[in-house]
């Protein structure tokens, strides 16, 4: 009896085997393996990193930005005759995926969304400055800011950008979060939470159909899961590679492992608003304790770059090559703190979110800066609780990674201004607070670097916050397929194709 | 018998009240809210006062209770605050797939550990009862992040055999779905056949060593017909109680599986809804598990009647 069972569950198992071919690729379409499902398809209220994957594949943006950060017309071109005036030219005979056309009025209507009060959009304050959006014609507008904003560029080439149907916004109302009507080079079919997104291409894309027919993204949340389906074939591009299995994955000739300079950084915000880290001093004795190069091999298994400031070398018009990069000198951190004048050895808590890379990197700073007089814990919280934990100041030193943005002002503006939402460490300085307006405001970006880098200097002095590393964007493929990798990690697939 | 069902089914209410309240209070008492998780690191103040009236979190609590308690008398569950879906249809979406998974998952185990606690049991202190033992104590050692990730790389690598992961419905594609079942059911099985083939063991010892035993032995009965007829046949309520608790526990959901296995569950739902502080999702699983354990343990009961004459619902 067991054997006629076995038997014949041996029998089916090999019937289904032959109907599915684990590894069966057809080059009309990619399966992408993604961290997690996207929170929203709505571009006016995306707020997580996880929409990065999927954004661009189904919204457009009025303009592009290529891999190399540079900005060009995209849905729109776009005239700046002065600071202050932003003149926008659609292109002609373009539709959103329900058919409504992409005109003056549909762009106004997505600015206008975007800028309401009572919408709750994280985009409102990412158009801080902008005082008017004008329909000046079918395919034209005009924006005006109240004052000069250099990345304005840059942040419409993001999810500030992208335009969607506002038929479509009226028609499905608290549906659109999950059906998104765009302009992208893809259409949404379906969408089933933590199973799969479905997009269709859309033959009525600006750039015309995109090679691939139909794109498959499936969440898979852990690391190991993800480059399995990836070795199996199950799906034929990986986002967030791990980086210990760089190395391995680069020896197998079936898989492309690609790796680009990130935007972001990882780095700790000491709290200045409390002892011990309310002195200068005893902050810049912790930073000297500590070696970011060790982090970023024992971490990042020397993959990205160590970190001394906010911005990362992938922009490179304002990135510091100058800047020093010294050891770690515990001998030099203990006469600091006794300088200071603070009993040694220091208690201070350091709070990470349990993820085992932020914990690891927790266990070196603990490491590093109890051989220089300090006597550091480790505090360990979910992602949820560190956003409250940071805004509440309820922390000594706090892990406060940050994604990037393309422009400088993207990765210190909210940091280091005084009133920015992203200082945590609650920093209050004049200068740089000036410094960074300033640089916000200048066009000239020869002019901005210079500014970029004295408020870098000014904060390198000050040690609000502990910078660790920018870490890479590492992605991988199966071989037969060619894609564009972007800095920020975000796919565009609209430029890839099977070979 | 009626009056007995509608007595249970009517316990239901203080149950789900009680686990309502709970739900709401535990999910508010954990740091951070709703408005916080789903605008991030960039949120200003104003933004979040507006995503906080908007979704009536500056209410005061009771209100809250109260208003979400009146909606669901009404049917509505809410929408997810995490992408807008309405609730109950995205509970019940995700409930299927671990219905189906749990099911399979306990097949599998039952196939292996009856037998094997059985043949434990009839050949005590054998090389066999060691064995099979030994087998036991690695499927439940064995945590199934690892038997799951060893199983895809046999199976979906290096033969590839069976897809990695990923679910499609049964009504879409069958074969499909059979493919895509394998490996996640037999991955969660090996864990709950160890813990059924112990139970299967010990309560076929104690049947084994009781006076009816030894009187069918004695009457010169064969002796599978000993084993399984007379011995069997009275082992099986502990059993039964066994695979009631971990049905309970498969439809609150496998989060593990789920993961290594990008298996749309209602385990990962209900954990990445608790990390999202999606109160209307965490409010709307815990409610659904509650009421599902109850009408396990009732199924459980009336199962007891059918396999124990003995037994009697009043």
């Amino acid at each position: 009896m067991l054997r006629r069972i076995l038997g014949a569950g041996l029998g089916v198992a090999l019937a289904l085997a032959a109907a599915h071919p684990a590894a069966a690729q057809d080059k009309k379409s990619l399966a992408v393996g993604i961290v997690s499902d996207p929170v929203t398809l709505d571009p006016a209220q995306m707020a997580s990193f996880f929409e990065l994957s999927v954004q661009y594949n189904i919204h457009e943006p009025i303009l592009h930005m290529t891999p190399d950060l540079k900005i060009e017309p995209g849905l729109a071109s776009v005239e700046t005759p002065d600071p202050l005036t932003y003149a926008f030219t659609l292109k002609p005979n373009l539709t959103f995926h329900d058919g409504t056309p992409i005109d003056a009025q549909a762009a106004k209507a997505n600015f206008d969304r975007m800028l309401d009060p009572n919408g709750g959009s994280p985009r409102r304050s990412e158009l801080g400055p902008v005082d008017s959006v004008t329909v000046t014609g079918p395919l034209t507008f005009t924006i005006k800011l109240k004052t000069p904003y250099a990345p304005f560029l840059q942040v419409l080439a993001n999810r500030a950008g992208m335009l969607v149907s506002p038929a479509a916004v009226k028609s499905l109302g608290a549906d659109f979060a999950t059906k998104a009507v765009g302009a992208g080079p893809y259409k949404v079919v379906s969408w089933t939470k933590n199973s799969e997104l479905v997009l269709e291409r859309f033959p009525g894309y600006w750039r015309g159909p995109a090679a691939i027919e139909r794109i498959v993204f499936r969440p898979m949340a852990d690391e190991t899961v993800r480059v399995t389906n990836l070795r199996s074939g199950t799906v034929q591009l990986v986002d967030a590679v791990p980086a210990q299995t760089v190395a391995q994955l680069g020896r197998e000739s079936a898989i492309t492992v690609k790796q680009t300079d990130g935007l972001g950084f990882n780095a700790f915000s000491f709290n200045t608003t409390r002892p011990p880290f309310n002195d200068a001093k005893v902050r810049r004795a912790f930073a000297m304790a500590i070696d970011p190069t060790a982090v970023q091999k024992a971490v990042y298994f020397g993959t990205g770059a160590p970190a001394y400031g906010p911005i990362p070398p992938s922009i490179g018009w304002a990135y510091d090559k100058t800047a020093p990069h010294p050891k770690a000198d515990p001998q030099g951190a203990k006469k600091l703190l006794a300088e200071a004048g603070v009993t040694t050895p220091v208690p201070v808590a350091i709070t990470v979110t349990n993820s085992p890379a932020q914990v690891r990197t927790a266990e070196i700073l603990q490491a590093m800066a109890n051989q220089a007089g300090f006597k550091a814990e480790v505090k360990q919280i979910d992602a949820t609780s560190l956003i409250t934990v940071l805004r509440q100041k309820d922390f000594d030193l706090c892990m406060s990674p940050w994604s990037g943005r393309s422009d400088p002002d993207g990765n210190m503006f909210n940091y280091f201004t005084k009133t920015g939402p992203n200082n945590f460490a609650g920093y209050a300085s004049d200068k740089v607070t000036d410094l960074l307006m300033q640089a916000r405001s200048v066009a000239a970006q020869d002019e901005r670097a210079k500014l970029y880098k004295e408020a870098e200097k000014q904060i390198a002095a000050d040690a609000p916050m502990l910078f660790l590393t920018f870490p890479a964007t590492i992605q991988a493929s199966v071989s037969s397929l060619d894609w564009l990798q972007y800095p920020d990690g975000a796919f565009h697939l609209q430029f890839a194709k099977f070979k | 018998m009626g009056r007995y069902l509608l007595g249970r089914l009517g316990s239901l209410v203080p149950i789900l009240l009680g686990t309502s309240l709970v739900a709401f209070l535990l999910i508010r008492l954990v740091p951070g809210d709703p408005a916080v998780a789903l605008l991030g690191m960039e949120a200003d103040d104003t933004a979040l006062a507006a995503l906080r009236a908007k979704l009536a979190l500056d209410q005061p609590l009771w209100v809250q209770y109260f208003s979400w308690l009146a909606a669901i008398l009404k049917g509505d569950f809410g929408r997810s605050i995490q992408g807008g879906r309405e609730v109950l249809p995205l509970l019940a979406s995700a409930l299927g797939p671990t219905a189906l998974l749990s099911a399979a998952a306990l097949a599998i185990s039952l196939v292996i550990a009856i037998p094997a606690g059985v043949i434990a049991a009839t050949r005590r202190n054998t090389g066999a009862d060691y064995a099979a033992s030994f087998v036991a104590l690695c499927g439940l050692s064995l945590p199934s992040f690892w038997l799951g990730i060893l199983l895809i790389l046999l199976f979906s690598v290096q033969i590839p055999l069976l897809p990695a992961s990923g679910y499609v419905s049964p009504l879409v594609d069958p074969a499909g779905f059979l493919a895509r079942l394998v490996l996640p059911a037999v991955t969660l099985g090996a864990a709950l056949a160890a813990s059924t083939m112990r139970m299967t063991r010990a309560a076929m010892l104690e049947v084994l060593r009781s006076d009816y035993v030894r009187t069918a032995r004695a009457k010169g009965l064969a002796p599978s017909r000993v084993v399984w007829r007379h011995a069997f046949a009275n082992a099986q309520i502990p059993i039964v109680t066994l695979l009631g608790i971990q049905m309970g526990q498969l439809l609150g959901g496998v989060v593990i599986t789920e993961t290594v296995f990008a298996w749309p569950g209602i385990g990962k739902l209900t954990v990445d809804a608790i990390f999202a502080r999606d109160y209307p999702v965490v409010q709307g699983a815990v409610l659904l598990t509650a009421a599902l354990f109850v009408l396990i343990n009732l199924a459980t009961d009336l199962v007891y009647t059918v396999i124990d004459p003995r037994v009697r619902v009043a």
